[in-house]
């Protein structure tokens, strides 16, 4: 059995009296992959602002183990970030270093050498000194990992991280996630909607509706009346 | 007047330079600011503390009738904590209340402007007071032993503090979640930025007004991203467009009688702006 690294005890959070999460348990073992499945309005990105920190419950707690809460490699969806921000690759990459300034001011050649080899792993170290608003979406989205993996070597929170990629780039993106947990041994939370291609990768799935319906193994939740009804669901929202 | 009398005649020329001198730092804190508090959408920021600035101008005034000359020509300083109080309390009303920036501003800032202007009014009974202390100084006055000091005081410490958070301003600029999310104490840094913000317009209150000084933080960022399109490129930009605008800008107030200081800038920068709008950079 694997060390256990996130413990999510009974989790309530509300909106100005409206809930958003109920009562959610589960846990993240070291080399997981996770994936929160739900529908819009489900309480995925409220359980993801509480995971990131970003937020306190109102009951219930998160606890982190063997890691601190603040070493996560987080990857926000790309509309988050403005698309006219100027600055290049290199300075998105290098700021996923900054937790490890410590008390420092400047960023060290350790720092400069993580940043390389995060760039060289991701396949953007062409683009190094690309404007980051010049890129296409894939392209984005590989920078941001690389930012992501600088700042955390253990845990990853992905929030929707193929949404607005076309399927050949969404294919490839998911094999790179898959490369880092499998052979990198990074715990992976990933946030979808997508079941059916996250059944592929991930060992776990927790799916919410504002409680946790299910949580457990992904093989188990194939079997469930749950994943069928979402498949066929999505199916004919999304085609 | 014309350049031969200005460089012949020693206290005009004395009186140039501590302007430049002043004026120059001034509008590299500005300009390094200015990246900052546009990319963050806190250009109001800037105006708001403006007009706080002008509130405080006018307790200044007061102390500097208190307290005689002498100690009143430091009375800048007494800005600084008022200042940097009230661009705490917006960033804090901006984030709790979830009032859009803008109204939080609005608020706080014309409390102030109306505050200032009765405090003027009855106080000083002086109204050229207000006049230059929202447009700034009307002619180019020799920047006193204490302005200078006092400017130089404040430069140093928004340099300072800017070159050593550099990396974590940036980090809180671009992405404050994925920041707060890796450990960054991203709402200290966010006050840090206001502070400095703070530090910024009480340095160039007197000299180019409380109303002016938003210009020189917003325009010479918006025209350096115009530009250049990292980062970095755009912040060394910002300083030396800034700078550029500020000497040209004294320099016509200097040549043109009667054209004040903070607007002279400000309309170089306009142009400058309008100029990059117009020949900008290829996008590919």
């Amino acid at each position: 059995m694997k060390n256990e690294i996130i413990v999510c005890r009974n989790v309530s959070y509300s909106y100005g009296g409206k809930a958003a999460l109920k009562d959610v348990s589960f846990t993240v073992n070291e080399g997981d992959y996770l994936c929160i499945l739900g529908e819009n309005g489900s309480g995925k990105s409220t359980l993801a602002k509480i995971l990131l920190n970003l937020i306190k419950p109102d009951s219930g707690s998160v606890e982190y183990k063997e890691m601190k809460n603040t070493e996560i490699g987080y990857l926000p969806q790309t509309s988050f970030i403005d698309p006219d921000f100027p600055a290049s690759v290199y300075e998105v990459i290098l700021h996923g270093r900054c937790n490890k300034l410590g008390k420092g001011f400047f960023y060290s050649s350790a720092d400069k050498a993580a940043v390389d080899e995060k760039m060289k792993l991701l396949d953007v170290a062409k683009l190094k000194n690309k404007s980051f608003t010049s890129l296409s979406g894939g392209q984005k989205q590989r920078v941001l990992l690389a930012r992501a993996l600088c700042a955390s070597e253990k845990l990853l929170i992905l929030d929707e991280p193929v949404s607005g990629l076309d399927p050949i780039v969404t294919a490839e993106m998911y094999d790179v996630i898959d490369k880092l947990n499998k052979d990198g041994g990074i715990t992976v939370i990933m946030i979808s909607h997508d079941t059916k291609t996250v059944a592929k990768y991930a060992n776990k799935i927790l799916h919410l509706n504002k409680t946790a319906e299910f949580f457990g193994d992904t093989e188990e939740y194939e079997k469930t009346e749950l994943y069928h009804h979402f498949l066929g669901g999505c199916g004919h929202e999304h085609h | 007047m014309n350049i031969t009398e200005i460089f012949s005649n020693s206290i005009i020329l004395s009186m140039f330079a501590g302007s430049l001198f002043i004026g120059l730092l001034i509008s590299v804190c500005a300009s390094l600011l200015g990246v900052t508090l546009v990319l963050k959408k806190y250009s109001m920021l800037g105006d708001g503390l403006a007009h706080i600035g002008f509130g405080s101008m006018a307790i200044a005034a007061i102390c500097e009738k208190l307290f005689g000359e002498k100690l009143g020509a430091y009375s800048l300083l007494i800005s600084v904590p008022i200042v940097i109080a009230a661009a705490i309390l917006i960033l804090k009303l901006d984030e709790k209340n979830g009032l859009k920036g803008d109204s939080a501003v609005a608020i706080v800032s014309t409390s102030a402007l109306a505050v200032g202007y009765v405090i003027f009014q009855y106080a000083t009974g002086n109204t050229t007071d207000v006049c230059s202390s929202m447009f700034g100084s009307a002619s180019l006055l020799t920047p006193s032993a204490a302005d200078i000091v006092t400017t130089v005081l404040l430069a140093a410490s928004v340099l300072i503090i800017f070159i050593f958070y550099y990396n974590r301003i940036f980090a809180v600029t671009f992405d404050e979640t994925f920041s707060k999310a890796s450990g960054i104490k991203t709402d200290r840094f966010k006050t840090v930025i206001a502070i400095l913000a703070a530090l910024t317009v009480v340095m160039g209150m007197k000299m180019l007004g409380a109303v002016m000084i938003s210009g020189l933080i917003v325009f010479p960022a918006l025209t350096a991203m115009r530009i250049c399109s990292t980062f970095k490129r755009v912040i060394i930009a910002s300083v030396i467009i800034s700078s550029f605008c500020t000497v040209t800008g004294i320099l016509i107030s200097f040549l043109v009688s009667g054209m004040p200081i903070g607007p002279s800038v400000v309309l170089v920068n306009l142009v400058l702006y309008l100029f990059f709008s117009v020949f900008r950079k290829d996008k590919s």
